[in-house]
């Protein structure tokens, strides 16, 4: 079993509600992104096209991050979602620098959203329910707790609202799906040979899980 | 990572920024010490030099050993470094044995020394583990497959180069200091800038040559925001200093105490202005198509 992601470009509107609900879902301090949305130009004008690329981390079959990580903090799980745990991470961010798709963030202080009123209710309540360690570095999780509650539960990821990433239930146009990439039944295997979906910049071979419609 | 626009992040050339900027910058600093505090211990046991030895134990330990630590986001765990199962993949790891070991060994000969008693196995240990000090560096960097400047096999070659080169200054100053200097260790500094300088214009050329983001981390270097720190920090006071000086020396005959000081001193700055052009002019590809993106850095 491995756990990956499909996203069309052509379906994204770039409205940036998965980057607002992953903030939301796992608390996520000032200055940390763990869903971001770049945004390209290609072309000369006057056909000029502007794209935009939601990107998270790619949970890498052949992750580097997992090679260079001294302490074994960073781990890939069985079935294929590479996440960090914070009480073993020293923070000496050599996985950031050697992750070549820079989605990771160093998360380097505690700061409030708005310095001069002090904590706000969302982030008091964060620090309780989903504490995150300064001096470590942080990253997408693929909604980790979610997928294996939801599987626990009985629920299928990709397929049942609880057990899916949050940021795949919580896309408008439908352009995220989620599934099991070593089943070729599963929807998002399909889906990927159908619309011949690649990841991005595969020739940093390490094998990303997040694939690409419409590159 | 700073940024300004988040949606520009890695959307075009991206420069490194964790590993030299603020905090960053001490792993720049503690590296050069790490390294030339090993390769100072290493060079000395060659000309029998115990107190150069001694004087590299102490750099590596105390001015690396604990800028390293200080270095990390959460320095109270750094015993996970060595104890985990990182050793098996991680540079950083198998770096950190090195040191601790180099830095165990190396006392205890020191410690046996002052006694009379030169056990050459632990000098051996201590010159194998003190050698992976040297070298760790060189190999952490070339794994990065994101950045080209450091994804090159001379890397642990230069790397392990300048940290020797940076042992045999220490090593001249501290023989100045005591009054024992050799002549094979006065040669060997004389003749390592034009090594240096060699590897160096391999490394470079090798690099302008590795695709969009080697050819402008080159141009940052030689031409570009890097070429002041490169151009003097490194080729005026690393190799053409210490090259004229020379010659003039051989010529002459002589050459003045205070000359025979500073040199040391410009190489030392010399090294760690090409440490610093290393790290700080890496540079990301994009991982999205940009137009005129091989044009600008962000």
């Amino acid at each position: 079993m491995r756990w990956g992601m499909l996203i069309n470009l052509d379906k994204c509107i770039s409205c940036y509600a998965c980057v607002a609900k992953c903030k939301q879902e796992h608390f996520l301090p000032k200055d940390v992104l763990w869903a971001k949305i770049l945004v390209s130009e290609t072309g000369q004008e006057p056909s000029v096209k502007k794209q935009a690329y939601p990107v998270l981390c790619n949970h890498c079959e052949d992750a580097i991050c997992v090679q260079v990580c001294p302490t074994g903090a960073t781990r890939k799980n069985e079935d294929g979602i590479v996440s960090i745990d914070p009480d073993k991470c020293v923070g000496c961010r050599s996985c950031l620098v050697a992750c070549p798709y820079q989605v990771r963030t160093y998360h380097r202080k505690r700061e409030p959203f708005f310095g001069y009123q002090g904590l706000t209710d969302f982030e008091r309540i964060g620090d309780k329910l989903y504490p995150l360690q300064t001096g470590t570095v942080v990253k997408c999780n693929f909604c980790m707790e979610r997928v294996h509650g939801g599987i626990k539960q009985g629920l299928i990821p990709g397929v049942d609202v609880d057990a899916t990433p949050a940021c795949v239930i919580t896309c408008p146009a439908k352009a995220r799906y989620f599934g099991d990439l070593d089943d070729p039944t599963s929807e998002i295997s399909v889906l990927i040979r159908k619309w011949n979906a690649a990841p991005l910049r595969p020739d940093f071979g390490t094998k990303p899980s997040v694939y690409y419609a419409n590159l | 990572m700073i940024q300004n626009k988040l949606y520009e992040f890695m959307t075009r050339y991206t420069p490194q920024r964790e590993w030299i900027e603020a905090h960053g910058m001490l792993l720049w600093i503690s590296t050069f010490f790490v390294e030339i505090g090993a390769a100072t211990f290493f060079v000395a046991s060659i000309f029998n030099n115990m107190v150069a030895m001694l004087v590299g134990l102490l750099i590596c330990g105390v001015l690396g050993g604990s800028l390293h630590v200080l270095e990390l986001g959460r320095p109270l765990r750094m015993w996970r470094i060595l104890f985990s199962s990182g050793l098996k993949t991680s540079w950083i790891s198998r770096g950190m044995w090195s040191v601790s070991l180099f830095i165990g060994f190396g006392a205890l000969y020191l410690g046996l020394a002052v006694t009379s008693v030169k056990i050459p196995a632990l000098l051996i240990a201590a010159n194998f583990f003190g050698f992976f000090s040297m070298i760790y560096l060189g190999f952490l960097l070339s794994y990065v497959n994101g950045i080209a400047l450091w994804n090159s096999a001379l890397m642990p070659i230069l790397i392990l180069s300048i940290s020797i080169w940076g042992g045999l200054d220490i090593l001249g100053l501290t023989s100045m200091v005591t009054g024992t200097v050799s002549d094979g260790a006065v040669f060997l500094s004389r003749i390592f800038p034009l090594i240096i300088s060699f590897i160096v214009i391999c490394y470079l050329v090798g690099i302008r040559y590795q695709g969009e983001s080697g050819r402008l981390s080159f141009n940052e270097i030689v031409f570009k925001t890097g070429a002041k720190v490169f151009w003097i920090g490194f080729v005026l006071f690393g190799v053409v200093f210490p090259v004229v000086i020379t010659l003039v020396h051989v010529f002459n005959g002589s050459m003045p105490g205070a000359i025979r000081g500073i040199l040391p001193v410009f190489e030392l700055g010399a090294n760690l202005s090409l440490r610093y052009c290393i790290l700080k002019w890496a540079i990301y590809e994009p991982i999205i198509p940009y137009e005129n993106s091989t044009t600008q850095l962000i």
